[in-house]
């Protein structure tokens, strides 16, 4: 414990230089600008400046690259919350209850538990990260795909808790997201399903596409044909900028079930930075006592279910530099291209990292408790600028959105097909929204679908068909349980008359 | 009417400067490179290091980069064959993967619509298992896999890539069916190595360069590489030593644009030829254990339509393509 | 006869869905090796879903409708000359992208999108939606070095 102490020390001596701190500076601007961009995700931007790795020395390079990957997980939630368009998969949760309650005038308050929560859970991260790594990276690799498809099961009996006022139209929106899953090349045999032969589908349909054109096209659709041209919405009356003293107490212990939530599964190596939000904004909309404040019980949006989200995907930031650093092992695109800058420089990361370059990366991870107070630095501060973006006019207000909706989409791949069909999800966005189908479990169903279709597919060759596998290993037998409970305890708690406060 | 006559005047503008900077000695003017994979992979590190050394080498003035991934490349090979049709300075990333993806998926567009310009090197795969497994050698592998197929599960990338590929091959060689393999496709290989870390496949494999690390740390046991001799500097045997006669490596080079003339494939392919000289690019090779085997001109069309033929073999014995 | 003939149409387009997966499906092979289940298993399972939705919509809207809903069918009061303007604001810039280049693109969707939410001054508009897409045109062309369509150079 003493030594990590040490070696932490020596690590601030290196990441406190004002090279370093001038480099993380840099990393963390432009990582929260592209994360406010939708459509260029960390992982191209960090890809886009690889090349710097050939002018900088090492220390300064990794530590502006990991500001960028840091600063994109804050920078997200800021178009979730003001705009409803999702840059990243990780920040739809967000969308959810943030932009209901920029909608009611509370984006300030919105905004601010983000980058609050964001901080907290990051800090908490690193520090986790630090004590912790390699007891982390072990535990970790026990994740095989059996103990994945247990964790999505999970993941899909909790999600009950998105699907809105009426349970079947809650279904027919996941379904509607399995069904557009399906689309593309099978993971598993490598075959096309249900492509048309359009060779735009070969890979998928990108779920911000989706997200984008169902919560950002179809809003803005439904809106100019529905709503009232004059009245200038509650979105313009700012009740306050800040947050009350109810809503810190509310974010509070969000925030650390958030970071709880999406350490650990930061580190597993195929977790993705979605499932750790959808889990966490299910806790907080079974927890919250408050359940009328959600807006798929039409509420004005529930501050814990953005605090929750934000945190669980930040922690998952934290969380997935410990296969990185500790075994070289990525789990997600920004993380791999990561590993690339490290090769650039000869070094590589993975068991034998902290023998060969230790005054490095422990530079690097004091950098990213730095880093971490400087994006909150950063970040408060706009939050009143933000905020007041919401006063622009409505139709300027909306044709931003969609340029900005528009931009990320095609800035994906740079394919005009990619805008047409957002045009028609939008359509389809705008159906939905008339006859109160919630639109969120389309982007769950979607995600959550093909990735739980491999790891089942996957689980049963190694077990050669016996489906029993998930319930003869341990930690896949405990998620199982853990759905089970989920699932029948609540009915029995019902039967017995003991009511739910979310039943009343 | 007026942006089409703007877009002429601009064609026509581009092509007055690239004679004008032709004759300032660069032998191509600004190099368009399309990556027909997602930033960061194999692909994009061949592209991006191959422009650096080109400019380095003074055989480019710019070099411009395009990201189109998917399907195995496929996509970006349409975009390229469609957009930059008599283009001199296109270029397109292939490799091995491609060529897999074009024999599976049989797309409309395939490496027939563009121009062979040279292969630059092989990549060599290292099968491994986890350092408390029982199996200590390839012989122990197939004896169990001769026992029962279905007991060995192999780990590695996706159905139809070089690591599948190779697996039906051994297989083969070793007079088992190799429909009757058990093999479990991850995506990328940083999922592969934790599966095989974990311990939740029997055989592992992988890129040499990419394990590398997991061996010399001691965290998984090498017990056979692809290529035909030993890599150099490392102890691990080869399959071939181990009396499994398979060799098989991952090759990747470079297209041009279709419709281009002999003499511009001929600058092509000597500009490649200069940039493979320089040292960022010997740089790059040995950082990725990546094997230096240029091939330009008829050779390297003629190999390329041998890889074609020699993948829907081995894929067509797998059950993945009809 | 029927009080809610478009929920049924919703219905029924759900059960056209689960008709078109269960065909894909049936097309797809099924083998699955050691691990039993095949390509085709999970479109089986989505196809199922698919229909027992439908079959549920179906009966909701033949009988009180969906549960819960205000909006009913009412679509009579949409405004769909603004609708008009906002989709061909999105349909353009998708058409045009390609030929006449981003910054122009974003500012004609701007320009249309702003005009079918009820603003008159076209002029000013177009100044607006130019100065929102150039900073995000060069940051993308220049800094990220990703290759948008442009209309003359690396400026515009």
């Amino acid at each position: 414990m003493i030594e990590t102490w040490n070696l932490l020390l020596g690590g601030f001596a290196t990441a406190i230089q004002p090279a370093n701190l001038m480099w993380a500076f840099i990393g963390c601007v432009l990582g929260t600008a592209i994360g406010v961009l939708p459509g260029i995700g960390p992982a191209l931007t960090v890809a886009m400046l690889l090349p710097i790795t050939a002018k900088v020395d090492p220390s300064g390079a990794l530590i502006m690259l990991c500001g960028v990957y840091y600063g994109a997980a804050y920078g997200g939630s800021t178009t979730s919350i003001l705009m409803n368009t999702p840059g990243e998969s990780s920040s739809i949760m967000t969308a959810l209850e943030g932009n209901t309650m920029a909608k009611h005038g509370r984006a300030g308050p919105a905004l601010a538990t983000a980058a609050i929560g964001s901080f907290i859970a990051g800090t908490i991260g690193v520090l986790l990260l630090t004590l912790f790594a390699p007891l982390v990276a072990d535990f970790a690799l026990k994740f095989g795909p059996a103990e994945f498809f247990s964790l999505m099961v999970l993941a899909f009996v909790t999600v009950s808790s998105v699907l809105g006022a009426s349970m079947v139209r809650g279904l027919a929106s996941l379904s509607l997201g399995l069904a557009i899953g399906l689309v593309g090349m099978d993971a598993i045999a490598g075959i096309p399903r249900y492509t048309g032969n359009v060779p735009e589908f070969i890979d998928g349909i990108e779920f911000v596409l989706v997200a984008v054109g169902l919560f950002a096209v179809g809003e803005a659709l439904y809106n100019v044909l529905f709503e009232p041209k004059t009245d200038p919405g509650t979105r313009n009356k700012l009740s306050s900028i800040w947050m009350t003293r109810d809503d810190w107490k509310r974010s509070w212990p969000a925030w650390l079930r958030g970071t709880a939530i999406g350490f650990p599964f930061g580190s597993v190596p195929a977790g993705g930075a979605e499932i750790p939000t959808f889990l966490s904004y299910s806790t907080e909309r079974k927890l919250s006592k408050h359940p009328k404040d959600f807006s798929s019980e039409g509420g004005k949006g529930a501050i814990e279910g953005v605090a929750g989200p934000e945190a669980a995907n930040n922690a998952n930031a934290a969380g997935a530099l410990v296969p990185l650093l500790t075994l070289g092992i990525p789990t997600s695109a920004t993380a791999a291209i990561l590993i690339g800058a490290f090769q650039n420089y000869n070094i590589q990361p993975g068991p034998l990292l902290f023998q060969t370059s230790g005054p490095l990366v422990w530079g690097l991870i004091a950098s990213l408790y730095i880093g971490n107070l400087m994006l909150l630095v950063l970040n408060l501060p706009l939050v009143g600028m933000w905020a007041r973006l919401l006063t622009i006019p409505k139709p300027q207000l909306y044709a931003g959105i969609l340029v900005f909706a528009s931009i990320g989409v095609y800035g994906m791949r740079q394919s005009s097909f990619d805008l047409f069909l957002m045009y028609v999800i939008g359509v389809i966005g705008v159906i939905m929204r008339r006859f109160d189908f919630p639109v969120a479990p389309v982007i769950v169903g979607m995600i959550l679908g093909p990735m739980s279709e491999k790891q089942l597919r996957n689980a049963l060759s190694i077990s050669q068909g016996d489906w029993l596998i998930f319930f003869k290993q341990p930690i896949a037998c405990t998620f199982m349980v853990l759905t089970i409970l989920v699932m029948f305890v609540p009915m029995i708690l019902r039967k017995r008359g003991v009511r739910l406060s979310e039943d009343d | 009417m007026k942006i089409r006559f703007s877009v002429a005047l601009r064609h026509a503008a581009v092509a007055v400067a690239s004679v004008a900077l032709a004759s300032q000695g660069f032998a191509l003017d600004n190099v368009k490179f399309m990556i027909g994979a997602n930033p960061g992979g194999g692909f994009d590190q061949t592209g991006r290091n191959l422009g650096k050394a080109m400019v380095e080498a003074g055989v480019a003035k710019s070099v411009q980069y395009e990201n189109k991934g998917g399907a195995g490349g496929t996509i970006g090979l349409a975009q390229f064959a469609n957009a930059s049709k008599g283009d001199p300075n296109a270029m397109i990333v292939t490799g091995a993967v491609m060529v897999g993806a074009i024999v599976q998926n049989k797309p409309p567009v395939t490496l027939a619509n563009a121009t062979p310009v040279a292969r630059l090197f092989y990549e060599y795969n290292v099968f491994v298992v986890p350092a408390n497994s029982p199996l200590k050698s390839m012989k122990d592998v197939l004896e169990m896999l001769k026992k029962d197929p279905g007991s060995v599960k192999w780990g590695g990338g996706s159905r139809g890539s070089v690591d599948h590929i190779s697996v039906a091959m051994i297989a083969k060689d070793a007079g088992v069916d190799p429909s009757k393999i058990n093999y479990v496709p991850f995506q990328g290989g940083g999922e592969a190595s934790a599966a095989i870390l974990g311990g939740h496949v029997t055989v592992g494999t992988s890129g040499y360069s990419e394990m590398q690390q997991f061996i010399k740390s001691g965290k998984m046991r090498a017990l056979a590489v692809t290529s035909g001799s030993k890599l150099p500097g490392e102890p691990v045997p080869t399959l071939k030593e181990q009396g499994v006669n398979v060799e098989i490596g991952n090759w990747r080079g470079v297209y041009g644009a279709p419709g281009i003339t002999e003499a511009q494939r001929k600058a092509l392919a000597d500009a490649v030829v200069a940039a493979s000289k320089q040292k960022s690019w010997t740089d790059a090779l040995a950082s990725n254990d990546w094997f230096p085997a240029v091939l330009t001109g008829e050779e390297f069309a003629k190999f390329v339509d041998g890889e074609h033929k020699r993948i829907e073999e081995s894929m067509k014995a797998v059950g993945m393509v009809k | 006869m029927l009080k809610h003939p478009v929920q049924l149409a919703i219905a029924i387009a759900f059960l056209a869905l689960a008709a078109v997966f269960a065909i894909g499906a049936s097309q797809l092979p099924s083998d699955g090796g050691y691990a039993g289940v095949g390509s085709s298993f999970v479109p089986w399972v989505v196809s199922a879903f698919l229909a027992i939705i439908g079959l549920l919509l179906a009966y909701q809207a033949v009988t009180t409708g969906f549960r819960s809903l205000d909006a009913g069918d009412a679509i009579g009061s949409a405004d769909r000359r603004g609708a008009l303007w906002v989709s061909a604001g999105i349909l353009l810039m998708a058409a045009l992208i390609t030929r006449i280049g981003f910054v122009p693109g974003a500012t004609i969707l701007f320009v249309c999108a702003a005009r079918g939410f009820g603003s008159v001054r076209p002029l000013r508009d177009i100044v607006i939606g130019a100065f929102i897409s150039f900073p995000v045109f060069w940051l993308f062309t220049l800094v990220l070095d990703v290759n948008l369509p442009r209309l003359i150079n690396d400026w515009l």
